[in-house]
């Protein structure tokens, strides 16, 4: 199968601070990851760990300070042309900020249609939007003439995801797209992800931190904290099996709708982001119920545990 | 259908306002005002074509001054003379403004250090002085109006690029700027179509604010003798000669009160229908709003 994105060693330190006391922070810390052709893949982690970071650094819309972004072979940093970005398209979180408040819906359509070459006319690009929109469960007629206030979050969020589609694209990077939607539009979006997979061979990089959806809808998960993957494999092997003690946190703080399960509280919030992540070693050793002395010296190495990989010295023995 | 719907209840909101709707009149009878300076009967620069030192009357509205010349038909230069000066200042220092403040906020970085700090020393001159020294240098440059608007846009750029620049700055980072970049428009078209509605509000009511500043300067430097000729009417120079001719002194009052009435008017005016503009622009009172209008 081949590779719709690679991502080779990715980093991206920034550094804040006046002339005097400059402090560096590694948002994102040497990820590696792969996606396939016609594949969704899940990105989850909680908020602050580096997965928007990381998707910006794919769009273009942030430098990596190292490490190289591989699209359908060719990398990034060599091809900044705009057939480039036709194959790469994103869906934001909020659906009320992805439109110009002050234009109607249809424009960005047109931009998007007329910037790509991919219509001659009026009539060609209404087909081709059309036809998008369709995709999504909307119409034309729906969206036209209209201001994003005139119409419901889901709608607008489908037109959103309409939008992208247009370049026909091979990697749509989904970030947090259900977050701010209801919990019935929620699986019709998510549902729409698998259909387009399906039919037209669509990869989706679906960056959340709702575990259940991601469970559904993906092939495949990484988990990401503090800027490093520290478990990443088939998603039913992560999320049943979990082997980080993060995962294991993660997974145990999901509630069950059973009223004889009570909540376990094993989280704690004891450091702020901006501590942990300056933190050496292991940048999980603050939370960790199974940490160990070596893990707040050193940085746990890479390792693969029946076809996951993980990030862990409680797995150091056993190298693949 | 829908664009010509929105212009006129905007037209029948602002004039919910009373500030507005008397605003708005009184500029109406200056730009009648100012029509009617193309029929004078009388050229405003010369003297002594008039019995001098008579009150106003039926024939000689406003009266006339000792120097000959009837006050009505000075006023009527004198209004337009200081709008063109005033036009032309706002008009200048507002398109300083939009480039400076989209291009610092756009780009961010050096250029923008670089522009914030040539704005804010622009702001930081002492401005009187420098006019001052420069239209007694160049007595002759500052005698155009169009010279003297540019001069006095100079100085009064800088606050509305800091204004658009932090616009601008909070604009950049929304997702359909983001959403733009993805459908490949170039940088120019975004600044155009996605950056320049949110932006030209403020630039409009700026604009009238600008225009009374600039007006006000005029009759500042009118009155110390400097900028404009005296010979040509201005709001400035009819009040300067008005005083330096001892008007009161003579008992001739509407010589020194027309400029003086004229001036409060057009502030008054021009600060109503800038507070109205931009209260009726403001995103928190038009909530308010959105209760009554439907």
């Amino acid at each position: 199968m081949e590779k719709v994105l690679e991502v080779k060693n990715l980093t991206k330190v920034y550094s804040i601070g006046s002339v005097f006391s400059k402090v560096k922070i590694t948002a994102v810390d040497n990820v590696s990851f792969y996606i396939n052709k016609a594949e969704i893949f899940t990105l989850a982690g909680e908020s602050g760990c580096g997965k928007t970071t990381t998707a910006k650094m794919i769009l273009g819309f942030e430098e990596p300070t190292s490490g190289d972004i591989i699209i359908e072979d060719k990398s990034i940093q060599k091809n900044k042309s705009q057939d480039f970005r036709k194959k790469v398209q994103a869906v934001f979180q909020n659906p009320f900020e992805s439109f110009n408040p002050l234009l109607t819906i249809d424009d960005i359509f047109f931009e998007t249609v007329y910037n790509y070459k991919m219509a001659e006319n009026k009539s060609q690009a209404e087909e081709i939007i059309n036809d998008k929109l369709k995709a999504v469960g909307l119409s034309f007629d729906e969206i036209n003439g209209r201001y994003p206030t005139e119409l419901s979050g889901g709608q607008l969020q489908r037109a959103s995801i309409a939008r992208s589609l247009l370049t026909n694209p091979s990697i749509l990077i989904a970030d947090e797209p259900v977050s701010m939607v209801d919990a019935s539009l929620r699986m019709s979006i998510v549902n729409l992800f698998s259909k387009l997979k399906k039919e037209i061979g669509l990869s989706v990089l679906y960056i959340t931190h709702d575990l259940a959806t991601a469970y559904y809808v993906s092939e495949r998960i990484a988990i990401m904290f503090r800027g490093n993957i520290v478990e990443m494999g088939p998603v039913d092997k992560v999320l049943i099996y979990p082997k980080h003690p993060y995962t294991q946190l993660l997974i145990e703080s999901i509630p069950e709708a059973d009223p004889d399960k009570k909540w376990k509280r094993k989280i704690s919030i004891a450091d702020t982001e901006y501590t942990e992540y300056l933190k050496t070693g292991c940048k999980f050793a603050g939370r960790c119920p199974n940490v160990m002395e070596i893990c707040k010296k050193e940085e746990p190495k890479e390792v693969m545990v029946d076809n996951v990989i993980v990030k862990c010295h409680l797995y150091n023995g056993r190298r693949a | 259908m829908k664009k010509v719907n929105t212009v006129k209840s905007l037209i029948y909101d602002l004039f919910k306002d009373y500030r507005f709707v008397i605003a708005f009149l009184i500029i109406c009878i200056f730009i009648l005002l100012v029509i009617l300076s193309f029929f004078s009967p009388y050229n405003p620069q010369r003297m002594y074509q008039v019995p001098s030192g008579l009150p106003p009357s039926f024939k000689y509205p406003l009266g006339t001054n000792w120097l000959g010349q009837d006050v009505f038909w000075q006023l009527t230069f004198a209004i337009k003379n200081s709008l063109i000066i005033a036009l032309v200042t706002a008009f200048f220092s507002r398109i300083i403004a939009v480039i400076v403040g989209i291009l610092a906020g756009y780009k961010g970085g050096t250029t923008d250090r670089v522009i914030t700090t040539i704005g804010d020393t622009t702001m930081v001159l002492p401005f009187l002085i420098i006019l001052i020294a420069i239209s007694m240098i160049l007595k002759d440059w500052t005698n155009n109006f169009f010279n003297l608007g540019i001069l006095l846009a100079f100085f009064s750029w800088a606050w509305d690029a800091r204004v658009i620049r932090s616009q601008v700055l909070s604009l950049r980072e929304r997702e359909f700027i983001k959403v733009a970049v993805l459908s490949g428009m170039p940088t120019i078209r975004i600044v155009r179509k996605q950056l320049l509605p949110h932006v030209l509000p403020i630039v409009f009511t700026t604009f009238i604010n600008n225009m009374s500043w600039a007006i006000g300067m005029e009759i500042t430097l009118a009155y110390l003798g400097l900028g404009i000729d005296p010979t040509v009417p201005t709001i400035g120079t009819m009040l300067q000669t008005a005083i330096y001719r001892q008007a009161l002194f003579m008992g001739l009052w509407w010589w020194l009160l027309t400029p003086i009435v004229t001036a409060i008017l057009l502030f008054v005016a021009l600060y109503w229908i800038s507070v109205s503009l931009s209260e009726y622009l403001d995103p928190r009172a038009r909530f308010q709003r959105i209760g009554f209008g439907k």
